[in-house]
């Protein structure tokens, strides 16, 4: 009847406080030093949103260009039902690993804990964003996913360019290409905290070349340029 | 808890580079899982002189960042490289300014976690006390051969060390005993050979099974004579601990069958156990005394090619057990020796159904790197043919028929996978098939007028080692050589001069001069940047001391480290430097499939690249030694 009052939501403590956390704004002059960004990836049995599922998240911590080994996450969803052996082939998930992963519950609880209010970051962040919000929906319908994103795709043609008529062309920003472009050795891809790592990497490259953009702010970063429009 | 996929991959990383290679895998994961990653633009400060001591030790990830002292740079450091030690270890301010030189990506290794390794870890320690003590010093961290030997059990099993089946101690007996007691005690105790002892159990013979066939049964000794009469004497003896190599280089040597272990290694002390023969092929398998019996076994070429083969697998897995580079370079020349023989043994049997045997001696030499006995891999053949003085109506004969065994040799050895010499330096080439007179006079020449090839001449030649034939004939160039070289004065210098040609590549610190261009463009010429150096070095000073001799390039170092006292750290340490280039060289010529000269500088790894830079200094070292010696600043050409 009153919905407009407030939704009783029924949130466990560790998405109250992720709640609180979020509602915390963020000055618009922040230097982007003093931003924090967990720099993730998920990896799913599918790319349909609607039907896939979350089979593995990894995720690291950067701040100030740094990117922290002791302040990351990986974690493996168990998943009753699903053919281990279809996705290990794809994904290096081994048997062993999927049987001993943890309940939704529990990764989610860990994920959230883990990502605070920083800044998500992902390679093509949308659907990553999306599959894990789905995810967290699953078990709490009224929760959502409020960090703010930056897609490194987009960043890195961002900074690239700026200022030109550069005709966008999707193999020009996949990982592997960034990879390649900015000397990063694409080992081991595939398994979300490997790719994770490797965004990671390719992030603070990305970021020591803000300077140069006249990137210096929060309100800075999360300009858009709007090639993907 | 951190991801385990992603320190597992920076753990990778780090296990390639000391320290970290030398750490244990869960203390390093334990490491890896604490390190953050840092980005730094170029020209970026990390920290400056002066600074507080900082919270992390660095390790270059990529990029390369300079170190600096009042605006000189003092070091780059570039892929896998620490830097931040000196303030970590002292805990006082930084003495050098860090400043990135390339964008980079730093590891920053928290202090309080590899501190507590340092402390425990006593390699680790070793390790930074080497580095900043000098670089030096890291080449005396390479572990020495018996402590590989130990390593890899190359050490002789006590239990096959002479002591009869189910027996603790050795069976001796006394020189009156009589022929037939002996025989008695040895059947008694089923085995083969028994050292006779004498005085405080000290070994004064040795009777075996074979003396027994060949001097008593076949009744030139009665049985009832002491034993003394029919044994053999005196007895080669080794030191208790004595490895399986050394014992098998002494017997191959010595052309003896056993060897007698006492305390001391002298045959003054006692006799503590026999080792034969058989007791070293059943220690071990694959075995360079089969190969050496099997090569002078042949009765035909047919079998050699496969058995040269079975010698190059026996060096790869000498090198993977890391048996010092001496060692198996001596294996590898007696090899070599034997199969050469061989082959002039078949070479005069065939020239001899062509030719009247002329009735000179005469010897084959071996020049360059076989010459100096350092031919490991099937590198090219440097050989020649020296003989007595033939009567002057002979001399035309005398030469086709030496010229045509030396044809014969060099088609075996090509068979044998050997590479012809691209100069013809072959005992087939006219030129180098002479006899005493000529050989002389050839080093006259050369000696009295030593224009470059005279001098490359020198460099080849005057390595030359008698391995077949009269070793009076080789003494005697080896007399000519070093007094013709005493009376022509500069020739000396000249060759000194010629030693200088390759200076050490130490211009481009922390960098490699690599090959600029052609098939070989960014790989290491490590024969003439690094090798040559040092073998030219060693000849000049070893001819100079009149010391012909002595052949391989490490020994002559050896021998010039006790002929000159004051110098002997300089020339221990080339020496040193020598064997691991060798060591080197082979090591990537096997898995190259190819000489090993030039060395992919990629593909070394930290330790390799840190030793073969230390091996630039004792090069720049005796390079200057040379100069002050021969005074060629005020030389000229």
């Amino acid at each position: 009847m009153f919905r407009f009052f407030s939704k009783p939501k029924n949130l466990p403590p560790f998405l109250e406080e992720y709640e609180r956390l979020c509602a915390i704004k963020v000055r618009p002059a922040t230097p982007v030093e003093e931003l924090k960004f967990i720099v993730f990836d998920t990896e799913t049995t599918g790319l349909d949103l609607t039907r896939a599922k979350m089979l593995s998240f990894g995720g690291i911590a950067v701040s100030d260009r740094t990117v922290d080994l002791a302040d990351s996450l990986e974690i493996i969803f168990q998943q009753p039902g699903i053919s281990v052996k279809e996705t290990a082939d794809i994904h290096g998930i081994l048997r062993s690993h999927a049987e001993k992963g943890v309940s939704s519950l529990e990764a989610l609880r860990q994920i959230i804990e883990f990502i605070g209010n920083a800044i998500l970051v992902a390679h093509h962040v949308e659907f990553d964003r999306k599959i894990l919000e789905k995810t967290l929906q699953q078990e709490f319908p009224a929760a959502k996913l409020k960090n703010k994103v930056i897609d490194t795709a987009e960043l890195a043609l961002r900074l690239e360019h700026f200022n030109d008529d550069y005709v966008y062309k999707t193999g020009d920003y996949t990982l592997d290409a960034l990879c390649q472009r900015y000397h990063l050795a694409p080992d081991d891809r595939h398994t979300a905290a490997g790719d994770a790592f490797i965004t990671s990497k390719l992030f603070v490259k990305l970021l020591g070349r803000c300077k140069a953009r006249k990137i210096f702010s929060f309100k800075d970063l999360m300009k858009k340029r709007g090639f993907f429009e | 808890m951190p991801a385990n996929t992603i320190v597992h991959r920076v753990f990778e990383f780090l296990r390639k580079y000391p320290p970290f290679s030398l750490m244990k895998e869960d203390r390093l994961l334990e490491i890896a899982a604490k390190i953050k990653i840092k980005y730094v633009d170029r020209g970026q400060v990390i920290f400056d002189e002066n600074d507080a001591p900082g919270d992390f030790l660095y390790l270059v990830r990529e990029g390369s960042v300079s170190l600096s002292h009042n605006g000189e740079t003092v070091d780059i450091c570039d892929e896998g490289d620490l830097f931040g030690v000196r303030s970590m270890l002292s805990g006082k301010p930084y003495l050098l300014r860090a400043l990135s030189t390339a964008e980079s990506l730093l590891y920053l290794i928290p202090i309080p976690g590899f501190k507590v390794i340092l402390e425990q870890n006593s390699q680790v320690g070793m390790y930074f006390a080497a580095g900043l003590a000098s670089g030096q010093a890291i080449l005396r961290d390479e572990p020495s051969n018996s402590s590989i030997a130990d390593k890899y059990q190359l050490k002789a099993s006590p239990a096959i060390m002479g002591a009869a089946p189910g027996h603790k101690t050795l069976i001796t007996c006394k020189k009156n005993e009589t022929i037939s007691d002996v025989a008695k005690v040895m059947r008694h105790h089923n085995i083969g050979s028994m050292v006779i002892t004498g005085d405080r159990g000290a070994p004064i013979g040795i009777i075996t099974d074979t003396d027994l066939r060949k001097k008593v049964a076949t009744g030139e000794y009665p049985v009832n004579v002491p034993v003394e009469a029919i044994m053999n004497s005196p007895v080669i003896t080794m030191k208790k601990g004595a490895t399986l190599i050394e014992m098998m280089i002494t017997m191959m040597t010595g052309h003896i069958h056993h060897l007698c272990i006492t305390e001391d290694g002298t045959d003054q002390s006692k006799a503590v156990g026999i080792y034969s023969e058989r007791d070293m092929l059943l220690a071990q398998g694959n075995h360079p005394a089969i190969l050496v019996k099997e090569i002078s076994k042949a009765g035909t070429l047919q079998p050699l090619p496969a058995l040269r083969d079975k010698a190059e697998k026996l060096l790869q897995q000498y090198l993977q057990q890391g048996v010092s580079i001496s060692i198996v370079a001596k294996v590898m020349t007696i090899i070599n020796d034997v199969l050469i023989r061989k082959a002039i043994s078949f070479g005069l049997d065939a020239v001899s159904k062509e030719f009247n045997d002329p009735g000179l001696k005469f010897c084959w030499l071996s020049l360059g790197s076989e010459g100096r006995e350092e031919q490991l891999l099937r590198t090219d053949v440097d050989n020649a043919i020296l003989y007595e003085n033939p009567p002057g109506d002979k001399r035309a004969e005398v030469k086709e028929y030496f010229l045509s065994l030396g044809r014969y040799v060099n088609d075996v050895l090509m068979q044998c996978g050997f590479a012809k010499c691209p100069a013809d330096i072959m005992a087939s080439n006219p030129a180098y098939c002479l006899s005493l007179q000529e050989w002389e006079q050839k080093f006259y020449r050369w000696i009295n007028a030593p224009d470059p090839q005279a001098l490359m001449n020198g460099t080849i030649f005057f390595d030359f080692r008698a391995v077949y034939g009269d070793p009076g004939l080789e003494k005697s160039l080896q007399e000519y050589l070093v007094s013709s070289m005493a009376q022509a004065g500069t020739f000396i210098n000249h060759l000194a001069k010629n030693a200088l040609q390759n200076p050490p590549p130490l211009t481009f610190f922390k960098n490699f001069v690599v090959e600029k261009g052609g098939e070989h463009k960014d790989e290491f010429d490590v024969k003439k940047r690094a090798m040559m150096p040092l073998a030219d070095a060693a000849r000049v000073l070893i001819l100079h001391h009149g010391h012909p001799t002595v052949h391989h390039t490490a020994e002559r170092f050896k021998e010039l480290a006790a002929l000159e006292p004051k110098q002997a750290d300089l020339f221990n340490e080339a020496g040193m430097a020598y064997e691991w280039l060798m060591g080197l060289r082979t090591r990537f010529g096997l898995a190259q499939q190819d000489s090993g000269r030039f060395l992919p500088i990629e593909s070394l790894n930290k330790l390799e690249k840190q030793m073969l830079r230390n091996s630039f200094v004792p090069i720049k070292e005796l390079q200057k030694l040379l100069e002050v010696r021969f005074q060629l600043d005020y030389f000229r050409t």
